[in-house]
């Protein structure tokens, strides 16, 4: 089945930045988290898909469609939460509920009014006196009562409480169970993906570090701890990342087999790693600055 | 309320600036292009100042179409602005009369055409730059074009022409410099003649200015 959502060879560059050679693909009926460091690039990768931004180079393909000749098409059936969702913050939430419905045919009032009360969004108030955690919830309103097929998320946890966050991320795990719809969100809050995510994807310095089930990246990745004495080149070389302290190292790995033969013998301890590990350690050069590999002097 | 309140302020700055500018017909007149533009960007500057575009853009509207909706609002103020210049001159009449000799700049052709042209040249010059670069700067570019488009315009008529005398700025107002060549038009091709030109102008320098805002707003970013 063609994915819902396929990224190709994305390029974008601004001044000091640059987001090259994206690649990845979203399945139908599926969850994929976007995860990487602040000025990774998570956020123009959104705005991209959605035709905010254009790529330099590449190819975005949003329900087979082009994403820069179909944008309006596509948009119909993408549902955005922004980081800071901006509305026309004089208005009360209900008008600007009113606004919003014109656009899509899908929209169900019923509902919007439903979640706006489970929420406990207060629709007749003007949205500049809500807090950003109550505008966001007032966006995942509307994106949840227009049935789209792609959800867009860019941060939409970060302003919420925990209890309202565990309950939107069940309520993301619903909205893909008749396996036509899909979620892509970005988010520092890596638990949350340990929660519901089928894909990760991570984006470093504007590079797609991988794009792997949940499962892949668990499997794939482990912690390394032992003693800095150990660190010789041919062991950093190992290493995708490591952080060496003053009684010992904790290092990224992502070859765990290659890793465990190559320190046979040695004190160390392997462990499982998490995602927020992996974010953390992936890129870090350790004490002293020393490089690691893939990177050049 | 809110839909209330903004423009019943505009309504009451308005009629007080008309109260304090009607007997100087440039200043009345750039008052009443003021009101056109207050109009015309009413909605965007809003949308400016809550930094709403990305959530307009996120919406499933066609650039083009926002382009367009902005042109027909913008002529439309153009058209409620020239109505309210000439009603509230209406309505203000006998204190005109009491006044002036010369008929007011709203009651006369030069002076139609004149606003006419002035709210199509600042409409055709300042949506452009609005859908290339967003309000803000897109403003300081409108005033940097206004600004050296002012100074060519003052460059080849000198700067004391058109100033003094009662009913008139101590200084040439912008507009003095367009109705200045509309009469000339006028004793040249006529009434007819002119009034086709600057409406036939008009229309063409708003029809480029649209297919340039067009191609302009496509290609930016959010």
């Amino acid at each position: 089945m063609e994915p819902i959502l396929e990224v190709r060879g994305v390029r974008k560059a601004y001044q000091g930045f640059l987001l090259r050679d994206v690649s990845f693909s979203l399945p139908r009926g599926y969850i994929m988290g976007l995860i990487g460091p602040n000025g990774a690039g998570k956020t123009t990768l959104l705005k991209m898909i959605l035709d905010l931004v254009r790529p330099d180079a590449g190819e975005i393909r949003v329900f087979g469609m082009d994403a820069n000749r179909e944008g309006e098409a596509i948009r119909t059936r993408v549902a955005f939460v922004h980081e800071e969702p901006s509305f026309y913050g004089a208005l009360p939430a209900e008008r600007v509920a009113d606004i919003l419905r014109v656009f899509y045919p899908t929209w169900d009032e019923e509902t919007f009014r439903g979640l706006a009360k489970e929420f406990g969004v207060p629709l007749g108030k003007k949205l500049k006196t809500l807090s950003q955690g109550m505008r966001t919830r007032f966006a995942l309103c509307a994106a949840l009562a227009h049935e789209a097929d792609l959800f867009l998320l860019d941060e939409p946890s970060s302003g919420l409480d925990p209890a309202f966050r565990r309950d939107l991320l069940d309520r993301l795990s619903g909205v893909i169970e008749g396996g036509q719809t899909s979620v892509l969100f970005s988010t520092h809050i890596t638990s949350d993906l340990d929660r519901v995510a089928d894909y990760i994807t991570f984006l470093r310095d504007g590079c797609l570090q991988f794009t792997l089930t949940r499962e892949e990246v668990l499997e794939r990745y482990a912690l390394v701890k032992g003693d800095p004495g150990i660190l010789t080149e041919e062991v950093r070389a190992l290493f995708a990342g490591v952080v060496v302290g003053d009684f010992g190292f904790v290092a990224l790995t992502d070859d765990v087999s290659a890793t465990r033969e190559a320190l046979e013998g040695e004190s160390v301890v392997v462990d499982r790693a998490t995602l927020e590990d992996v974010v953390f350690y992936t890129g870090r050069k350790g004490e002293g600055g020393m490089r690691f590999r893939g990177e050049s002097a | 309320m809110f839909w209330f309140r903004g423009p019943l302020f505009l309504f009451g700055v308005y009629v007080l600036a008309s109260l304090q500018t009607l007997f100087v017909d440039e200043a009345f007149f750039l008052l009443n292009v003021a009101l056109a533009g207050g109009l015309a960007f009413y909605v965007p500057v809003i949308e400016w100042y809550q930094e709403s575009d990305k959530m307009l853009h996120s919406l499933p509207v066609p650039r083009s179409a926002v382009v367009i909706t902005r042109y027909v609002i913008a002529v439309m103020a153009g058209g409620i602005a020239g109505l309210a210049w000439s009603a509230t001159g209406r309505f203000l009449l006998p204190f005109l009369d009491a006044q002036r000799a010369t008929p007011a700049m709203w009651m006369t052709l030069e002076g139609v055409l004149t606003f006419i042209l002035s709210t199509g040249l600042l409409f055709a010059l300042f949506l452009p730059l609005y859908f290339r670069l967003g309000m803000g700067k897109g403003a300081l570019g409108f005033l940097a074009l206004s600004l050296i488009l002012l100074g060519t315009g003052y460059g080849t008529r000198g700067l004391a022409t058109g100033s003094g005398g009662p009913g008139t700025l101590p200084f040439p107002a912008p507009s003095s410099l367009i109705r200045m060549r509309i009469s000339a038009l006028l004793g040249g091709m006529g009434v007819a003649g002119t009034l086709t030109t600057i409406l036939v102008g008009t229309a063409l320098l708003l029809g480029l200015s649209l297919r340039l805002s067009q191609r302009w707003y496509e290609r930016r970013e959010f």
